[in-house]
């Protein structure tokens, strides 16, 4: 059976602009997974082990120093642009700081009415999707009117989900989307990501130092240490 | 949680709040005086009368060599310093925001190509290049706005790179390449209104240079002699005997002119500019 | 004996939006040589109580109450004489340590100019104050650290010194403001570990503002739960979490990962407009009748102080 897969093979990234590789300084070497749809890879790492970076070269916004990501099968840098359009809708990421993942400059209503625009949602229908999805991650109307710092960070979190749930994504990367918050929002956020999942069959990559999360929301436990990744059982 | 404190409005904040305040009145006096100028004029300005008259009632400034109406010169001439001013700065500074923007967000071999071309830009000395441009082609009024506005947007552009490459590095922009945005949408839409306030100051500052770039090159003789601007009186003034002969009225209110309006912009953009730090929390 | 009482203190700020309640009527005792923890979510005003003992809060705050040390009420002292008190009696460490120290200045200079102000010692003498300070807080080289810049020192390092800087004078009541937020979990530990050290050492009494619950847990004697701007629960640590009373205090618990992050429904309300009756009623699943139009008072209940009408 044909089943949907995001793949990383030894993925290396290198700071520097050395062209001797001496002068080079590797944060990732060799790092090689593979993530199904509907399930859970978690990725712990401490600070300053490039688990950002990993995140961002999986979601194809920063460029491998080697390797390549597969998905579905097709390496990105050889997709044709039709498919890359599928990928960049179908692979997401989700980033720490909640405040800054929000344009300061527009409101959340505009921040979602862009994206339903980007996917082709006609006019008459938006305002119907995007109340949905309001209910879906937990958030009232009167938040649409609202700027970015006139919400917590955690509505922010859930806003900065929300836009990335309306592409209807195979797989969302997350990385740290907790660790800025509170105790009780981070409670709520991690068990939306589960029922989201358990409805929709995403597949997430999630990224987090913290080993209680991580063994709360995974399937499979990798470690990244000295840029290196391990499995766990 | 709550900021640190405050520190206090003392006095010289509000002495900053009092002379932008002074900035805004000065130039909207101008603008108005430039928008309305033959409402406001008593005369038409190439009508004549007797020429070398002192400012008398019927004419507050006197009049010229020609028996022109120095007061209607001087409010006509306001129309034509400002729209060479605020041309040669709209032009400047969308040609330093696209090269800022596209070099700040592309990076790479875009930002090299950009920057080196700005460079270039930046080294051409200005005024003498200006002055053989306007020796070489007709004098003219649009041609001296378009000379300057394709020389002077350097440092806009400058500013506008260091700020956009801080801003493209920001996670909502990431955010937005991530969900498949295009790369005008993005320019425009998520970086270009998180640097509009530091273009803003940078634009006024423009049209100041613009003004006194003009000015001075009318002086030199070098400006359009069928358009009656500030710079271009005082280069009358001067030529034709009002220096000589002291007729005060004549030569000191063009220049006033320029220097107040010239003082209201450039106080309009430093305000402008300091509030823009104090919400950044820099200073 | 108790060396700090605060009774009805109330800090309501003046903003565009309206007048937000920060702190709403909290009353509380801090007693000496005792580790207090007040604990609470981002926005509940932990950080204006710490601010407001020190008057150290913007010019659009509005105090009342009292906060009593000793026979002083400081709320009511001149900007002179709580100069004398900050730093020597009451100190106070804030959350961000590159940003609370100055960038220019020798890290060992800022020390010992405390030494030169306050204790009026001569340049050589703090000198000498100051590296003994920063061997004791756990630098290998105090020499070479004395001549050290903020930003030639990790986030970890700078909160060190902030710690040096806080207890130079032998404060007899140390306020911590967030001081692990952000660090690394071994920091963190590191971090606290040195503080309770100290404290124990000096004999002062710490008052430690955290959201986070393992280290009130793990160092705190009592433990005082903010929220929306209310003291809702006080009591000792350990009763505190083996059987919290109030049903935030349950919820905010189970919200932890040894609960699977079972989550409290809702969100913090606003502080502009906060909800009538008991603040936490429209999240709470023990909700009585009264709880929606009458506020519970702070009552005395089997050594704790709690808010709630369940404990009636």
């Amino acid at each position: 059976m044909f089943s949907l897969s995001l793949k990383a093979e030894n993925i290396s990234k290198a700071y520097g602009n050395g062209r001797s590789s001496k002068k080079r300084r590797y944060v990732l070497e060799d790092i090689s997974f593979e993530v199904q749809k509907g399930e859970t890879l978690g990725i712990m790492g401490e600070s300053g082990t490039g688990k950002t970076t990993l995140g961002k070269i999986v979601a194809g916004i920063e460029k491998a120093t080697r390797g390549e990501i597969f998905f579905a099968g097709n390496s990105i840098e050889e997709l044709s642009k039709i498919d890359y359009a599928r990928f960049r809708k179908k692979v997401q990421i989700v980033f720490q700081n909640p405040e800054g993942s929000l344009n300061p400059k527009k409101t959340v209503e505009k921040s979602f009415q862009q994206v339903l625009e980007l996917i082709g949602i006609p006019t008459e229908k938006r305002g119907e999707v995007l109340l949905d999805m309001l209910q879906t991650v937990g958030l009232s109307e009167d938040f649409l009117c609202r700027y970015p710092h006139q919400l917590s960070g955690g509505q922010n979190q859930k806003v900065a989900l929300g836009r990335v749930l309306l592409l209807e994504p195979d797989f969302i990367i997350l990385d740290e989307p907790t660790s800025a918050l509170d105790i009780s929002v981070q409670a709520q956020i991690l068990h939306l990501l589960k029922e989201w999942q358990a409805q929709k069959e995403i597949g997430y990559i999630l990224i987090s130092h913290e080993r209680e999360i991580i063994s709360f929301m995974a399937d499979r436990i990798a470690v990244l240490k000295e840029g290196r990744l391990a499995f766990t059982s | 949680m709550k900021k640190p404190a405050l520190p206090r409005q003392n006095g010289s904040a509000q002495k900053k709040s009092l002379s932008s305040l002074l900035a805004v009145v000065l130039f909207l006096v101008f603008f108005i005086l430039a928008l309305c100028a033959n409402i406001i004029a008593p005369h038409d300005p190439w009508e004549r009368f007797d020429p070398y008259l002192p400012p008398s009632v019927e004419h507050w400034l006197g009049t010229n060599d020609l028996g022109h109406d120095i007061l209607s010169e001087l409010i006509y001439g306001s129309r034509v310093s400002l729209l060479v001013g605020l041309g040669a700065a709209v032009l400047a500074t969308a040609i330093g925001l696209c090269v800022g923007l596209f070099a700040g967000y592309y990076k790479g071999v875009t930002d090299e190509i950009l920057m080196g071309i700005t460079d270039v830009f930046l080294m051409i000395p200005r005024i003498p290049l200006i002055i053989l441009l306007a020796a070489f082609l007709k004098p003219s009024f649009w041609i001296i706005a378009l000379v300057i506005g394709f020389l002077w947007w350097t440092s806009t552009a400058r500013v506008v790179r260091s700020k956009s490459l801080q801003v493209s590095e920001m996670n909502f922009v990431l955010s937005s390449k991530c969900l498949g945005f295009s790369d005008k949408h993005i320019i425009f839409t998520d970086i270009f209104p998180n640097i509009i306030q530091i273009v803003i100051p940078k634009f006024m500052l423009t049209v100041a240079a613009a003004m006194i770039t003009e000015a001075s090159l009318s002086f030199l003789g070098l400006g359009d002699p069928s358009m009656k601007s500030w710079g271009m009186m005082i280069n009358f003034a001067f030529t034709k005997g009002g220096l000589i002969n002291a007729l005060w009225w004549w030569f000191i209110p063009p220049g006033l002119c320029i220097m107040f309006f010239v003082y209201s912009v450039v106080l309009l953009g430093y305000s402008l500019e300091e509030k823009e730090q104090a919400v950044l929390g820099i200073s | 004996m108790s060396c700090l009482h605060i009774k009805h203190l109330t800090v309501t700020f003046e903003t565009l939006m309206g007048t937000v309640v920060a702190v709403d009527d909290v009353s509380f005792d801090h007693e000496s040589k005792e580790t207090l923890a007040l604990v609470g979510e981002t926005g509940c005003g932990k950080s204006v109580i710490a601010s407001s003992i020190l008057k150290l809060l913007p010019d659009n705050a509005n105090l009342s109450g009292e906060i009593l040390y000793g026979d002083k009420d400081l709320l009511r002292l001149s900007e002179r004489e709580l100069a004398d008190i900050r730093g020597q009696e009451i100190s106070i460490i804030f959350q961000n340590p590159t940003l609370a120290l100055n960038p220019v200045y020798r890290i060992g200079d800022q020390i010992s100019e405390l030494f030169r102000v306050h204790k009026r010692a001569s340049s050589k003498k703090s000198k000498a104050y100051a590296t003994s300070l920063l061997g004791r807080m756990g630098f290998k080289d105090p020499e070479h650290a004395f001549h050290m810049y903020p930003s030639q020192f990790s986030e970890g390092m700078n909160q060190r010194v902030l710690i040096a800087l806080a207890l130079a004078l032998h404060p007899k009541i140390i306020i911590a403001d967030e001081p692990t937020k952000g660090l690394d979990d071994q920091l963190k530990e590191e971090i606290l570990k040195e503080l309770m050290k100290i404290k124990e050492e000096k004999e002062s009494s710490l008052f430690l503002i955290t959201h986070d619950f393992d280290a009130a847990r793990n160092i705190a004697d009592r433990v005082a739960l903010m929220y929306c701007g209310q003291i809702v629960e006080i009591a000792l640590s350990p009763d505190f979490f083996d059987e919290p009373f109030h049903p935030y205090a349950r919820g905010l618990l189970k919200s932890l990962p040894s609960h699977d992050f079972a989550p409290i429904p809702g969100a913090s309300p606003s502080m502009i407009s906060p909800p009538e009756g008991c603040r936490f009623h429209p999240r709470c699943a023990e909700r009585l009748e009264v709880c929606s139009h009458e506020m519970p008072e702070p009552i005395k209940k089997s050594g704790r102080i709690i808010r709630c009408f369940l404990y009636r």
